[in-house]
């Protein structure tokens, strides 16, 4: 077992796990040991995408709700099935996959905390003050907390194909062309969804009355 | 601030959302569990045969031939068992092969569909939306029955023999073969009463409606709704099983099943209707004597006739009316055990107590 640092000081040390024979595979190296039911290829696949998936659930949820790791683990499997039935292209960063499932998983979890009228992201204190602690005035850490309870909610009541495209470039910062391979669309087609999802954003931040609108 | 400014730093904001790290040891645990889920995935994938299609007929099943039990190959579906309930993640689109147990019940959503092997090698290819239960076949047993209640099976059966038979039972119709390809679909009208239709690829079909009974060859389709009002299509052969009168199976307007897809030889089963259409006779006319003598020659001669499970029907009722209660049944119990789905089960199962 070994630790290696990561960049930013955000996260200090990553834990490793164990010998890892596919640590230097390609995403379609690793895909393809996968599938031939090779030892040591799940972990890996874990350990890639275990940052992203988290991560994307994390962001969209607003905290590690009850059900997180079962998200997380739902995410893990629609990655699995979902590779199997596609050609993974060389072009397509097994992240940017990953980012894409979990994506789509947080905001079918939103819509049915939505349905059930359960939202937990505004009721997370752990998520409340993670999502402040930047802020030094309490009424800005409400703004800012209420900004991206908006943000969520509009993002998981848009049409999915435009939702997505502004997680993985906006949130998750994925390039067109990543985020494009990852949708499964060209590159000048994620763009336009893209580009649309950003518009109805904004149509929808100004239809809301500061303080008083939607998600508020 | 502008509305675009807005969403810029609430964009922004959530991306740079730190996400805290659980401590190592509940990180471990979760690592371990989701990897241990994955590893499970994998052994399952290692099976699977992906083509052009999405799948294929594993070489052999897989040797599950011997398993008693259906072996199932799943695209997208669920399916229950007859225990705890066991189901495929609806997300799930790669092929699998498992062996199923008698009683599960198979049922795939709109676009998805499920490929199934029974014990017995009859393929059934599940269409989308479509629900049926296994309801027979433990791998010993002669008869295999698959109760479709909604949408569509595609079926190919292997050449079974005159002693096993496959079976398809719809809410209004039973389907029997011994050695075909076949398509049954169930439909609903807007009172939710069901349509059966089947279309018979190649081979020869038995369906049974009621009191009435048809002989579909290839390219026939048959539809229960028409069979009410008496309408069947070319290629099928209608004989009625009541006390109407039997017609001919091979009349001049019905093709001839091809040699080498009847069971009977050709010619046969025209007798064996002739014995029955006396049998019959000799039953309205008070006769019970006579009509017990043609029964018995008929079961003696062709007992494996498609119009044997018939005989053995008016046999035991013949027996009963000539008030040798023993004799009727033991008749009626043995008609069960060769036809547990017959059109006169619960008439026997009352005579057979």
């Amino acid at each position: 077992m070994k630790a290696s640092a990561t960049n930013g000081g955000k996260s200090p040390l990553r834990l490793v796990h164990g010998t890892q024979p596919f640590a230097n595979a390609s995403d379609r190296a690793l895909i393809e040991a996968f599938g031939r039911g090779e030892a040591g290829a799940a972990a890996e696949l874990y350990d890639r995408l275990a940052g992203i998936i988290r991560g994307t659930l994390y962001r969209m949820l607003g905290r590690a709700t009850s059900d997180f790791d079962d998200l997380v683990q739902t995410s893990f499997e629609q990655v699995v099935s979902t590779l199997r039935r596609r050609t993974f292209g060389q072009e397509c960063k097994l992240t940017s996959w990953g980012g894409a499932i979990a994506s789509h998983v947080a905001l079918n979890a939103i819509r049915r905390s939505q349905s059930e009228r359960a939202r937990t992201v505004s009721l997370a204190p752990d998520g409340i003050e993670r999502e402040t602690s930047a802020a030094g005035d309490p009424l800005e850490q409400i703004a800012a907390r209420r900004e991206l309870e908006r943000l969520r909610l509009y993002l998981s009541e848009m049409r999915r194909e435009r939702a997505v495209p502004v997680i993985l470039c906006d949130v998750l910062g994925h390039t067109l062309e990543e985020a494009a391979s990852a949708e499964g669309v060209t590159t000048t087609a994620l763009q336009s969804r893209l580009t649309r999802g950003r518009t109805e954003l904004k149509l929808r931040f100004d239809e809301a009355e500061p303080g008083r609108g939607r998600g508020a | 601030m502008t509305s675009d400014q807005r969403v810029d730093v609430a964009l922004r904001a959530l991306g740079e959302l730190p996400v805290p790290e659980a401590p190592p040891q509940e990180e471990a645990r979760r690592r371990r569990l989701v990897v241990e889920q994955l590893e499970r995935m994998q052994r399952e994938g290692a099976r699977v045969v992906p083509t052009r299609r999405g799948w294929r007929w594993g070489a052999g099943a897989l040797g599950l031939a011997a398993v008693a039990a259906a072996v199932l190959i799943v695209t997208t579906g669920v399916f229950r068992s007859a225990g705890p309930a066991s189901v495929v993640p609806q997300a799930q689109t790669e092929v699998s092969e498992r062996p199923i147990a008698t009683g599960s019940e198979v049922k795939t959503e709109a676009g998805s569909t499920v490929q199934l092997k029974t014990a017995l090698g009859a393929k059934i290819s599940v269409a989308p939306a479509s629900e049926l239960r296994l309801a027979g076949g433990d791998g010993t047993s002669v008869v295999e029955r698959v109760d479709l209640s909604r949408g569509s099976i595609q079926v190919k059966v292997p050449k079974l023999g005159t002693q096993r038979q496959f079976r398809v039972s719809t809410p209004d119709t039973l389907v029997i073969v011994h050695g075909t390809e076949f398509r049954v679909t169930v439909e609903r009208d807007a009172a939710g009463q069901p349509n059966t239709v089947v279309e018979v690829t190649s081979g020869r079909v038995e369906v049974r409606r009621k009191h009435a009974v048809a002989f579909l060859n290839a390219g026939a389709a048959w539809s229960s709704l028409a069979g009410v009002a008496g309408v069947k299509t070319a290629q099928a052969e209608a004989v009625p099983v009541a006390s109407a009168p039997v017609r001919a199976a091979a009349s001049a307007s019905v093709p001839k099943p091809a040699a080498n897809t009847a069971d009977a030889p050709r010619g046969t089963l025209a007798q064996a209707n002739a014995l029955l259409a006396s049998a019959l006779e000799a039953s309205r006319k008070g006769n019970d004597k006579l009509a017990l003598a043609r029964l018995d020659e008929l079961l003696r001669r062709y007992p494996d006739s498609p119009v044997a499970d018939n005989a053995r029907v008016e046999r035991f009722r013949t027996l009963r009316r000539l008030g040798r209660a023993e004799e009727a049944s033991r008749a009626a119990t043995k008609y069960l055990k060769g036809d547990p789905d017959g059109f006169a089960r619960d008439e026997a199962r009352e005579l057979g107590k």
